[in-house]
């Protein structure tokens, strides 16, 4: 695919991104960035470098909790996993993305 | 501040290397995992690598932008909640030092109650059938002590394989009662070695309390003899912590107090031993082995009259605990009086008639706690 067709992701919309990847179950970060990326059809492309800090900032954060795994390489790797505190944080997240979508699409149609 | 983030602060604030450590194998894993990618399209390995470093956005930087979240959180949160505190506490003084003092109590009086009922009712062993499981005695000695009288509780090694040969039991296993055995650790490449617990167990152990790996081998019979090459079986959490989770230790040596010993297997994850502790074992050696950590714990291999083991085993089918318990008490009095010569004295009769054998359920563990408290 054109490289140009990727889109960088919004401020913010990483966070939702990455919960919403761990909703099924504990990923870790290469699983995560890569997962985002092919259900976007290679449309949103994850900054790799951001990835980690925002998996420690929502870890800080009380909404990941990380744990060491073995990886499919044999070796260890971090995997994170929801919490409770962030399946509610996600569901608001969703929700506050529905809006603001939904805002923007009634805008574009109107103008 | 929440619970999550108070931790990690303070793992961040007294394990600065380790997290450092962590951090660097975390982003380490993602690098290697891009390489892979790029070298399943046909870039060769190096220029793969490049290629990764490049997509990653300089790996130095990234590490010092997940070391600032914990930085701005550390000093965000610690200046909002002084800040609220001292505004609410001076506001009404004499609530404040009430309120300070309950809460002191409430959480000293908390932790201690929810400890004791996680280590006596809720937990069990992470072992196949631990309700089958009898410990001999009621582990209210430990260490070690150099007769027996009443209900026997600790065991020499010598009275552990007359015990266990008499097939009273369908397996009997024995390991340290001491639970606090430090030993100095190395691993080759290691700039200096560091203290780790590690715990004496008979051969059978593993295969008795029905505990696995999650890779490698346990301790066997074979293991536990004194010309038998010198292995260990490294706890997961040791594992993980200490040895990076590398499946290449396997086969390697570490070395205790000084003496080589090859790392056999990792113990299943969520296996502590046989002992609710704060500080559980890192590494477990068979018996026979302990000659080799010290010359001075070879005495506890050769003399009958030292007792520092605890029993643990099950029941052959059909037999009862009744039954059992009479028969092994019988094996016991029978040792003992075999140590005391031709000609024994009216006391020590007297004394090897008062012993006997008592069994406790097995499948909590051993815990000190509740030994204290009941």
């Amino acid at each position: 695919m054109a490289r140009d067709n990727r889109l960088e992701l919004l401020q913010g919309t990483l966070d939702l991104l990455i919960l919403r990847t761990l909703q099924t179950a504990p990923k870790h970060g290469w699983d995560i960035a890569e997962q985002i990326e092919q259900t976007s059809e290679h449309v949103l492309e994850v900054n790799q470098g951001s990835l980690y800090p925002a998996l420690h900032r929502l870890e800080h954060q009380g909404w990941i909790k990380a744990e060491w795994g073995i990886s499919e390489l044999g070796r260890r790797a971090r995997f994170y996993r929801l919490t409770a505190e962030g399946r509610k944080q996600l569901a608001e997240e969703t929700e506050g993305w529905k809006r603001l979508s939904a805002a923007i699409n009634r805008v574009i149609r109107m103008a | 501040m929440n619970s999550s983030d108070l931790w990690l602060r303070l793992r961040a604030l007294f394990h600065r290397k380790r997290v450092d450590h962590d951090l660097q194998d975390e982003l380490d894993f993602h690098i290697q995992m891009l390489t892979r990618k790029n070298q399943l399209r046909g870039v060769d390995s190096d220029e793969a690598r490049r290629q990764a470093l490049v997509k990653f956005g300089g790996l130095s930087r990234v590490e010092e932008e997940c070391r600032d979240e914990r930085r701005v959180r550390f000093i965000e949160n610690v200046v909002q909640d002084l800040r609220f505190a001292i505004r609410r506490m001076s506001r009404d003084r004499g609530l404040t030092a009430v309120a300070l003092i309950s809460l002191a109590l409430g959480i000293g009086a908390n932790a201690a109650i929810f400890t004791l009922m996680n280590a006596v009712f809720l937990r069990s062993l992470p072992v196949r059938d631990p309700a089958g499981l009898l410990l001999l005695g009621d582990a209210r000695s430990q260490g070690f002590s150099a007769s027996i009288h009443d209900s026997v509780s600790a065991y020499s090694w010598d009275l552990y394989k007359h015990l266990r040969d008499a097939d009273i039991l369908e397996s009997l296993a024995s390991f340290q009662s001491a639970d606090n055995t430090l030993l100095s650790i190395r691993r080759p490449g290691w700039t200096y070695s560091s203290p780790a617990v590690v715990k004496p167990v008979s051969g059978n152990y593993f295969d008795v309390l029905g505990v696995g790996t999650v890779m490698g081998r346990t301790i066997t019979t074979s293991d536990d003899s004194e010309s038998a090459a010198p292995t260990a079986v490294v706890s997961y959490r040791y594992w993980m912590e200490r040895l990076d989770g590398n499946s290449a230790v396997i086969g390697s040596t570490i070395s205790i107090n000084g003496s080589p010993f090859s790392i056999i297997g990792v113990a299943a994850k969520g296996f502590f031993g046989d002992t609710l502790q704060p500080n559980p074992p890192s590494l477990w050696v068979p018996v026979s082995s302990i000659r080799r950590i010290s010359p001075e714990a070879g005495s506890l291999l050769d003399v009958p009259d030292m007792h520092w083991l605890y029993l643990m085993g099950r029941l052959k089918p059909g037999v009862s605990s009744v039954q059992a318990r009479k028969r092994l008490t019988a094996a016991l009095q029978n040792w003992a009086l075999s140590r005391e010569g031709s000609n024994p004295s009216p006391e020590a009769l007297q004394q090897i008639k008062g012993t006997y054998i008592e069994f406790t359920p097995g499948g909590g563990g051993i815990s000190h706690m509740r030994r204290d408290y009941s």
